[in-house]
């Protein structure tokens, strides 16, 4: 085949040229270290490292909601562990209080340390913590519980997404934790032979009755709606020195410091759960950025040898290339 | 024979050398001109004159220039040339294209829509917070930022498209012009001769193939040496005379290339302005939609969830985003849309149509997205044409419909556009799915979370999954161009080498001729030296 002079500088040109493209792909990836730089590269991988960067980023924010769900429900088990305390030392007092030899002034003084603790109660149930009261349910821009003692709060839970299709509440409202429902109608004997009555009112109210042997005339009556209440009536008990009162209430204070403590075990399990989690998303984040790396990152001593060998190429086209353009037979015609 | 005889036969050595040496030192000058044929001048033996004993030739003559040139071949370089054009530009605009979607430079869509929902998981982790409403509100607004530039460096390229076809139009009717004008001089100069223009043909052959890279066409050669270049069924040379092509905006702002109001443009599949055109229409009707229908479906679902929630100030059925609107094309004379909204949104599915009349007084509401008519009526003048949640106003305006008529419609085209934030303070975000549960209450917000990852009815599928495959689907284009390009690069190069081995010049070649022709004018010499010695000896007798 005959070769014609302007074909010969084309071709090699073109060839050039070519080899500084392939040398310019490496370098590239060398530079940005990844192998893929552009959609082109890897029309799937492509989708493949979006979708992989948008899990990351996903996963990152379900970790965001589980800290953010872990400070409150741990923070609401502080509260709940010390009004556990609390309402111990409550009952010490009651039972201190039913002893026969103490007497109605030193009870008066029971009573006023039942009035501190009672405050501090009420303080717990409701703690804030980033403008939020924890046991409000989800009015908690309003304490849980007026002075007074009544709930303001209501009895939705919180949830936020752990995962896709998971959500994990992040609240105890505050008639779980500080209320209960009396259930079934409990009928208690007392010594004497009369009797006391837990009967369950609407919603979370108690009533207790304290009936005559005869167990159906009323002797005394009332009633509380939780556990601030409660230690209301305790407090009135001491005060009025009205033993029977305070004999009845140490089995609901028992049962108030159940309650809470069924509540503490709920948080608890909560608390595990979101650690399951975190540690699953961690492991995830993990796996996903080791996909993710092995899809888009660049093998750099494969990048560099490739470098190396489109070089040699380049160096040996050059080579070849002067000899070629250098034979003329113009060269020997003097 | 007269001793006068080897004088001539001298003389027409010496002429015929350097008629031969000419040709070469012009083939030698020649040896970097694109489109340059050899030439080779064809040496020929005169009539040969009897004497007594037989016949002694006369010496030698030049019967003519030969051009080495393949004309199947060249024919099929121009054809390659028009397939590397399109392909050329098909490359070079989709790799343009699938930057704008190139994520792994800086954050695209995908990024701002993933940082956009997780906003809103912030807002259920902190319904009453100003600061995590406030971050909502400001991803929101970046996710349609980085829209609205996606958007306009697509419009940008396609803009540009628009210009480079005017442009390539202009160079073709420069190009028809030239070769008209080269038809003449070459029929001209081979008109009653036997000559050939070759110099001149392949001058008009060089221009042949700077038109074969911008359009399709097909040449006839005349027998007067003139080329009728066709290109989509129009003469546009036909011998001295050619035609003037030009560009029309179309109603939905495409351009059309067009003779005498004949559409030349999409009869075309090889050339720059057929891969201009097609690349145009490719962007506009995939990643272009496809894009616009990501956010379209974005302000949709989440406007029809923000509607249900309610803001902190306990007030409800408030869009999130600017609500979309319908863009309509009008391609009738008499008729014109008088009003086009979205009456229901609930039951907009994201699709375009075309009204279309059967006769002046029927419509048909046709889908161009599931190919099917959705409805038909009887047009009245005025009267509101509802289908799929738009409602259309068609009124008589300069005269009535007429059979053919059409009108599009789309939710789609302004989606971007449009796109903006529709509340105006962060109380509004309606984060919560009861007005007593505030401001705890996030369960909207959460909602709204969900949406990002549950199929979307519209889309086929999530959020995520539907621009990833527009993505992919920008690389893949750009992919296939580039691999096409190549291929029709080495098409052409295969088919060069072909050419350069008949019509290509040589230079050792050219040299080798250049000693050969110098020594028989030499050896010319000598005859015309040794009859002058010869007369000198008869002289002197």
């Amino acid at each position: 085949m005959r070769l014609s002079s302007f074909l010969v500088y084309d071709r090699l040109t073109a060839a050039l040229e070519e080899n500084l493209r392939r040398l310019f792909r490496p370098h590239e990836q060398l530079s940005t270290g990844k192998k893929i730089n552009h959609p082109s590269d890897d029309p799937v991988g492509i989708s493949r490292i979006m979708d992989y960067r948008v899990s990351i980023q996903d996963k990152e924010q379900f970790k965001r909601n589980l800290n953010d769900a872990r400070t409150y429900l741990e923070l609401s088990d502080e509260a709940l562990d010390q009004s556990v305390d609390a309402l111990k030392r409550t009952k010490e007092l009651v039972i201190t209080a039913l002893n026969a030899d103490e007497t109605p002034e030193s009870r008066k003084m029971m009573a006023e340390e039942v009035r501190q603790l009672r405050t501090h109660v009420r303080s717990l149930a409701n703690t804030r913590f980033r403008n939020r009261y924890l046991f409000s349910g989800m009015l908690y821009d309003q304490e849980a519980f007026d002075a007074s003692g009544n709930y303001q709060g209501d009895s939705n839970y919180i949830e936020v997404r752990s995962s896709h299709n998971l959500t994990v509440k992040e609240n105890l409202t505050g008639l779980e934790a500080f209320a209960y429902q009396q259930g079934a109608e409990e009928v208690v004997p007392l010594e004497d032979g009369r009797f006391i009555h837990y009967i369950q009112g609407t919603g979370t109210e108690v009533i207790i009755e304290i009936r005559d042997t005869d167990d159906t005339t009323v002797l005394d009556s009332f009633s509380f709606e939780n556990t601030l209440e409660q230690m209301d009536r305790i407090r009135e008990a001491m005060d009025t020195n009205n033993t029977d009162r305070l004999t009845a209430l140490l089995k609901t204070l028992d049962r108030s410091m159940d309650e809470m403590l069924t509540r503490r075990g709920e948080l608890g399990a909560r608390l595990k759960f979101i650690e399951n989690e975190l540690d699953r998303i961690e492991d995830n984040v993990l796996d996903l950025k080791t996909v993710l790396s092995a899809t888009e990152d660049a093998d750099i001593a494969e990048v560099a040898s490739e470098i190396t060998k489109t070089q040699i190429a380049l160096q040996a086209l050059r080579q070849s290339g002067v000899r070629i353009i250098s034979q003329s037979l113009l060269d020997f015609l003097r | 024979m007269p001793i006068m005889g080897i004088f001539d036969i001298g003389k027409s050595a010496i002429l015929a050398s350097q008629i031969a040496l000419d040709v070469t030192a012009n083939n030698i000058a020649n040896v970097n001109t694109p489109g340059f044929s050899r030439k080779e001048a064809v040496l020929d033996i005169p009539t040969p004159m009897e004497i007594g004993s037989g016949f002694v030739g006369r010496g030698v003559r030049v019967s003519r220039i030969r051009r080495l040139y393949d004309r199947f071949l060249e024919n099929q370089i121009m054809m390659q040339k028009q397939y590397l054009g399109r392909a050329t530009i098909m490359a070079d605009l989709y790799s343009q294209v699938e930057e704008v979607f190139n994520e792994q430079q800086n954050p695209g869509i995908s990024a701002s829509m993933n940082d956009y929902f997780n906003a809103w998981q912030e807002v259920a982790d902190n319904p009453d917070e100003l600061a995590q409403r406030s971050s909502l509100i400001k991803k929101a607004e970046t996710l349609i930022n980085v829209a609205k530039d996606t958007e306009r460096a697509l419009e940008d390229s396609m803009e540009s498209i628009k210009e480079d076809i005017t442009d390539t139009v202009n160079k073709i009717n420069d190009l028809a012009e030239e070769i008209a004008g080269l038809n003449k001089q070459i029929i001209e100069i081979e008109a009653g001769s036997t000559y050939q223009a070759n110099d001149l043909r392949d001058k008009r052959e060089t221009l042949l193939g700077d038109l074969a890279q911008l359009i399709e066409f097909t040449t006839i050669e005349d027998d007067f040496g003139g080329v009728t270049v066709i290109a989509g069924g129009v003469n546009i040379v036909d011998g001295e005379r050619y035609k003037t092509l030009t560009t029309d905006t179309n109603a939905d702002g495409s351009l059309s290339v067009k003779y005498n109001n004949e559409d030349i443009g999409s009869r075309l599949n090889r050339g720059r302005l057929s891969g201009l055109i097609a690349s145009y229409d490719e962007i506009n009707s995939t990643v272009l939609k496809n894009l616009r229908k990501t956010i379209a479906s974005l302000i949709k679902e989440t406007n029809l969830q923000h509607r249900q929630g309610y803001g902190l100030d306990g007030n409800t059925g408030r869009d999130f985003f600017g609500s979309l609107d319908i863009y309509s094309v009008d391609y009738s004379d008499g008729a014109s849309i008088t009003s086009a909204n979205i009456t229901d949104l609930t039951q907009l599915n994201l699709h375009e149509y075309e009204i279309r009349f059967t006769d002046p007084t029927t419509y048909q509401v046709y889908d161009t997205d599931s190919d099917s008519v959705v409805a038909t009526g009887t047009y009245t003048p005025g009267g509101a044409i509802n289908f799929d949640g738009i409602q259309v106003v068609i009124d008589n305006d300069t005269g009535t419909p007429a059979t053919g008529d059409k009108f599009f419609i789309t939710p789609l085209h302004n989606a971007i556009k449009g796109f903006s934030v529709a509340i105006s303070s962060t109380d509004e975000i309606a984060a919560a799915e009861d007005p007593a549960a505030l401001p705890g209450d996030n369960r909207n917000a959460l909602q709204m979370v969900d949406l990002y990852q549950s199929d979307i009815t519209d889309l086929g599928g999530s959020y995520n999954d539907f621009y990833n495959a527009v993505v992919s689907t920008s690389g893949t284009m750009s992919r296939a161009a580039k691999d096409k390009m190549d291929f029709e690069q080495r098409l052409l190069d295969e088919m060069n080498l072909r050419r350069d081995s008949i019509s290509g010049v040589n230079l050792d070649e050219e040299a080798a001729n250049l000693i050969r022709f110098q020594k028989s004018y030499e050896a010319g010499a000598r005859l015309i030296k040794l009859t002058d010695e010869l007369l000198e000896v008869i002289i002197n007798l």
